[in-house]
């Protein structure tokens, strides 16, 4: 499934910046998924337990937020946010569309437990 | 009590992926090898596709390819067939491969030996457009059968490529699939892709697709 593949990325990466900034363990990573990045943000979390498994993010938390998407239509030059697979502008039912946001899927932050005393 | 911090990071969950695959044509450069990932739904003709222009370019220059299709058993046999260096890449199961196993995989087919290694990537239009594997030029397949609206329905695909072949070109008066309109929404997405109506089965637009290709190789290698 497409989404384990990010899934697997986003682990690699949030274990490089831990190892990088000598941090301690991870307890929470929250991501911001663009609702037009073709990610199904339930399917994250259902394959997330899966891709932490016998890694160090076993147990860990997934955190998602939601980016609205938005498209504009090069015909009548109107701006909308998708809904679905609709692929025509509501306006005018035109088919070239451009995605103008929430087309990204980005590490927003990741929360750790701080290991040095209060 | 433990006490919690919270790092920003803002940052793409490609970005890790994107500065490897950066490394990896960096290497390819410096060792005069041009790579070419190679993308297509399944069935759309990219082993045929592959031979004929293994069969066309061969002589010219040292090619070898890697296959990431996961039952490519058969296709590599027929791969072995024209006489070309082939190695199968391990996925792990993965619906596309990341600049890390493409880069595994260059190490042991020895790039350094080729003029052009062709990378076949996993049979999908999604997973496979957003993962860089380092490749100098990113090449699709869209096959007649498949329509003419999937630039609307797989648009990043046609923004990452180079260049579009449409295959079975020959079965065109039996589909209802309109060559012009595909061109159109395919030039939407990306206005610099170069676009090569081809039958692999004919024959037919062969020669200016190999005649692209050997060009875009020599460029790169610095012996045009
Ligand atoms: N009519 C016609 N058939 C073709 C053409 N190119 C390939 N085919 C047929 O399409 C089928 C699939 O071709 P392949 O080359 O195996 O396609 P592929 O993309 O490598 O397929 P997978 O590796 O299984 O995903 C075969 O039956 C080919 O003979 C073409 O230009 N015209
Ligand atoms: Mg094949
Ligand atoms: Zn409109």
């Amino acid at each position: 499934m497409h989404e384990m593949g990010l899934m697997d990325a986003v682990l690699r990466m949030v274990d490089r910046i831990r190892r990088e900034q000598q941090l301690g363990p991870v307890r929470k990573i929250t991501l911001e998924v663009g609702e037009l990045s073709g990610v199904v943000p339930r399917f994250l979390e259902e394959c997330y337990e899966a891709v932490a498994a016998g890694t160090p993010f076993e147990g860990t938390e997934l955190a998602l937020e939601i980016v609205p998407g938005l498209a504009r239509c090069e015909d009548c030059r109107s701006e909308f946010r998708p809904a679905g697979d609709v692929l025509r502008c509501p306006a005018c039912s035109g088919e070239k569309l451009t995605p103008i946001a929430g087309k990204d899927m980005t590490i927003k932050e990741i929360e750790v437990f701080d290991p040095e005393e209060q | 009590m433990d006490r919690i911090k919270i790092i920003e990071v803002k940052e793409s969950i490609f970005a890790d992926n994107d500065a490897e695959a950066n490394r990896i044509r960096q290497a390819l450069k410096k060792d005069k090898t041009f790579l070419m990932n190679l993308m297509s739904s399944p069935g759309s003709g990219k082993t045929t596709t592959l031979i004929r222009t293994i069969d066309a370019l061969k002589d010219h220059i040292r090619i070898g390819v890697m296959e990431a299709d996961i039952d490519s058993a058969v296709d590599a046999e027929k791969i072995a067939e024209t006489g070309i260096p082939s190695i199968q890449l391990h996925t792990g199961g993965m619906c596309h491969l990341d600049a890390g196993m493409t880069e595994q995989g260059l190490k042991e087919i020895g790039y350094e030996n080729f003029d052009l290694v062709v990378l076949e990537n996993v049979g999908n239009l999604v997973c496979p457009a957003e993962f860089d594997t380092g490749a100098v030029k990113n090449v699709m397949i869209l096959s007649v059968p498949e329509g003419h609206d999937k630039p609307l329905k797989y648009p990043l695909i046609f923004t990452v490529c180079d260049a579009l072949i449409i295959n079975k070109i020959d079965v065109l008066p039996y589909f209802d699939f309109d060559l012009d309109k595909v061109k159109e929404y395919a030039h939407m997405r990306n206005p610099k892709l170069e676009i090569f109506p081809i039958s692999a089965k004919t024959g037919e637009g062969m020669e200016a697709w190999t005649d692209w290709l050997k060009t875009q190789v020599m460029e790169w290698n610095g012996n045009d």
